[in-house]
């Protein structure tokens, strides 16, 4: 069965492939965008304290809103000037550079480490002001304001609620010596930059899960020799083995209230589903099938999951209501359809799609029964979808090393994440954090 | 992430298990057929062989066959389950889908054909028809007169009287002038007995007196076309409509009769569906 294969073909990769040793950060190359993207120029931001700061703000702007594939971003080579307040703005400067929308910003010192952002949107065309705010920070903290500044500017222009300032965790593996290798779990922000090591270990770690609340991950790691489920605490650190049953014990992921992980599990012989209460820890059965019931993730409602199963034969997706454990299958197009994750609105189903002997990120929507696929490279896995459903990031290959790639929803705009070194695979997008 | 499976693990126990025998070829191909699901109805009967075969070789090995057999048997089922379990779920998906279509398909039609309905009422008294009209108009007058003259003259002639009569009360219903489009098609009904329209006239009566909620009315006309004109196109119609005023009338026993009457003698026709739809309610 070619489900099995692929799936082993995935563990083995995770174990055999090779990877030099080094710091795994993520840089981003965007590949495709859409065909008439707005333009945008950002200007560097003034400041008016001594000390050069550690980041620059309004570059990290720039390549927020850049990755999007929405926008073109004029280079600061092209610009005619710098202006940083509305009286130093002259529109005309920015209609004949063709810039629709302008932003300046200042960031003044406060006292105390804090920093004051000052930052501005303008219609070029209207010659008007469309958005104008400022916040405080610790200088350590520029980064964060950057991607804040990012999703303003990105909801102002789309409507859409921008998700720059979410964070994404990935797994790396490097090859240390002959059959030696160095699991990490890493956490950087959504642009790949800032990672740092959760959870470092020579065997493997495998599908990280964030919490609803983006405090708490779930994974699995096979530390102990055989797989067990782990819960740790971001801010603390505190881990806890919450799953270890004989055989497999895997693919978890929470509830939207939290309260919950749904979970595979093969300790009466097969792989089937099940609900775990954290809170009074307590396990439920959802699935009962001889076949093989895997990748469990919630619908945004927390009324259902979704599942991946080959109970008709070859692996399709399915949906079980909880209450009344009704299961309906959700797709029909081709003969593999697997790990399948909703979007927040509950239109969207993204997962994986075999056309043609290769493994594509597909995305159908639910309301039309529509499929289409969004990836030309072969071998893509793991797509996760961030919280504001335009972008789904997955794991690919290229050559022999598997890295992250990008595609927005309806497939126009698709970038990708190589790590400077090394093999990434098994991403997962967080949720909006506060 | 997909595991290994059960059966797989299943299989290399039962090949391991199955060295012991001399039939192990046997038990291969069974193993072998597993993965095409549907061709192996088969081999249930070499099962049976093999078993006896074995019967011979003494108790605990027969035993330890038996159970090998029935757990072959039971992944043999299982798996040809799935496949047709996931043929199933493929097929009524299709067929839902094939069904949503249907209905988007004739709602599709019925907007077209009513459209254009409304567009051709006005382009016929407006267009080229103008000045055949207004003679017409009187028609209904002084039909009587003349049908006698139109029944001796030829055949041509009669059609060309009756359509041009039935065409002009029919232009009235779309007018929603019922009350002259009822004297109208009465007077069809008396002028013209033998006309083919003359179900088509009983129908539309029956369906302005329904529209006009005077249903015993509606009822008469109704039951004229299913009881006289069992084999013209409008009698589905009119059946199902029957089923309907009986609703409205209170009469469950009789709408329901004329609705089992639709679904069982018009089985193919619209009528059919929209029966089967007001029953369901």
């Amino acid at each position: 069965m070619v489900g099995k294969i692929r799936i082993w073909w995935a563990v083995l990769a995770l174990w055999f492939i090779a990877a030099a040793p080094a710091q795994a950060e993520l840089t981003i190359e965007i590949t495709q965008g859409v065909d008439e993207p707005t333009p945008v120029a950002v200007v560097p931001f003034a400041w008016s304290g001594s000390q050069a700061l550690p980041e620059d703000v309004a570059q990290i702007v720039h390549n927020d809103l850049a990755r999007t594939g929405l926008f073109k971003l004029l280079s600061r080579d092209n610009m005619l000037g710098f202006p940083s307040r509305a009286d130093q703005v002259y529109f005309r400067d920015w209609r004949v550079s063709n810039t629709d929308f302008l932003v300046i910003g200042r960031i003044a010192p406060q006292g105390n480490g804090q920093l004051r952002v000052e930052f501005e949107l303008y219609d070029v065309l209207k010659e008007q002001r469309l958005l104008a705010e400022q916040v405080s920070a610790g200088s350590a903290n520029l980064r964060d304001i950057g991607h804040y500044v990012a999703d303003m500017i990105y909801q102002k222009l789309t409507g859409l609620r921008g998700a720059f300032s979410t964070r994404i965790v990935y797994v790396t593996a490097e090859k240390m010596a002959d059959q030696q290798y160095r699991y990490r779990l890493q956490l950087a922000d959504s642009d790949g930059a800032r990672p740092r090591t959760i959870l470092e270990s020579r065997e493997p770690i495998m599908s990280p899960a964030w919490s609803l609340d983006g405090k708490k991950l779930a994974y699995v790691s096979f530390e102990t020799s055989r797989p067990a489920i782990y819960v740790q605490d971001l801010a603390s650190g505190k881990r806890q083995k919450v799953q270890s049953f004989r055989g497999l014990n895997g693919a978890p992921a929470w509830s939207p209230d939290g309260q919950k992980l749904a979970l595979v599990l093969s300790k009466d012989g097969n792989p089937e589903i099940y609900i775990l209460d954290l809170v009074r820890r307590q396990l439920t059965r959802v699935t009962h099938h001889y076949g093989i019931d895997t990748e469990p993730s919630w619908t945004p409602d927390g009324q259902s999951l979704i599942f991946t199963s080959d109970r008709g034969g070859l692996p399709q997706i399915y949906r079980v209501h909880l209450a009344s454990r009704e299961i309906s299958r959700l797709t029909f197009e081709g003969a593999y359809n697997a790990r399948a994750r909703m979007t927040q609105d509950g239109r969207f189903l993204a997962m994986v799609h075999q056309t043609g002997g290769s493994f594509h990120i597909a995305v159908q929507d639910l309301k039309t029964g529509r499929l289409d696929v969004l990836t030309e490279t072969g071998l893509d896995e793991s797509p996760t979808i961030a919280p504001n459903g335009s972008m789904i990031l997955y794991a690919t290959q290229e050559g022999v090393r598997g890295l992250l790639g990008g595609v927005s929803l309806d497939g126009s705009v698709k970038f990708r994440l190589p790590a400077a070194k090394g093999d990434v695979r098994e991403p997962a997008w967080s949720p909006y954090l506060q | 992430m997909f595991p290994v499976s059960r059966h797989t693990l299943a299989t290399l126990a039962l090949l391991v298990s199955a060295g012991v025998f001399a039939d192990e070829v046997q038990v291969i191909e069974l193993n072998g057929g597993q993965s095409n699901g549907v061709a192996n109805r088969g081999s249930v009967p070499e099962l049976t062989i093999q078993s006896a075969s074995n019967g011979g070789q003494g108790q605990a090995a027969g035993g330890l066959s038996q159970s090998t057999e029935l757990l072959l048997l039971v992944q043999q089922l299982q798996d040809e389950v799935r496949l047709l379990r996931g043929q199933l779920e493929a097929q009524s998906h299709k067929l839902k889908r094939m069904e949503t279509e249907q209905l988007d398909r004739y709602r599709d039609l019925d907007r077209r054909i009513s459209f254009l309905m409304r567009s051709a009422a006005p382009s016929s008294s407006v267009g080229g028809a103008a000045p055949t009209v207004a003679p017409a108009a009187k028609a209904p007058a002084d039909a009587g007169p003349r049908q006698p003259a139109a029944v001796n003259g030829s055949v041509a002639n009669i059609d060309g009287n009756d359509l041009q009569a039935y065409q002009d009360a029919f232009t009235l219903v779309r007018q929603r002038a019922y009350d002259p489009a009822i004297g109208a098609f009465k007077a069809f009904v008396r002028n013209y007995p033998q006309s083919e329209r003359l179900a088509n006239a009983h129908y539309w009566l029956g369906e302005i007196y329904l529209a006009q909620q005077k249903l015993e009315l509606a009822r008469d006309s109704f039951s004229v076309v299913v009881a006289q004109h069992a084999d013209h196109s409008k009698a589905a119609d009119a059946a199902y409509k029957l089923g309907k005023v009986y609703a409205e009338l209170g009469d469950k026993a009789k709408s329901d009769q004329y609705l089992d009457l639709v679904l069982s003698r018009y089985a193919d026709s619209s009528a059919a569906r929209l029966a089967r739809e007001l029953k369901n309610q």
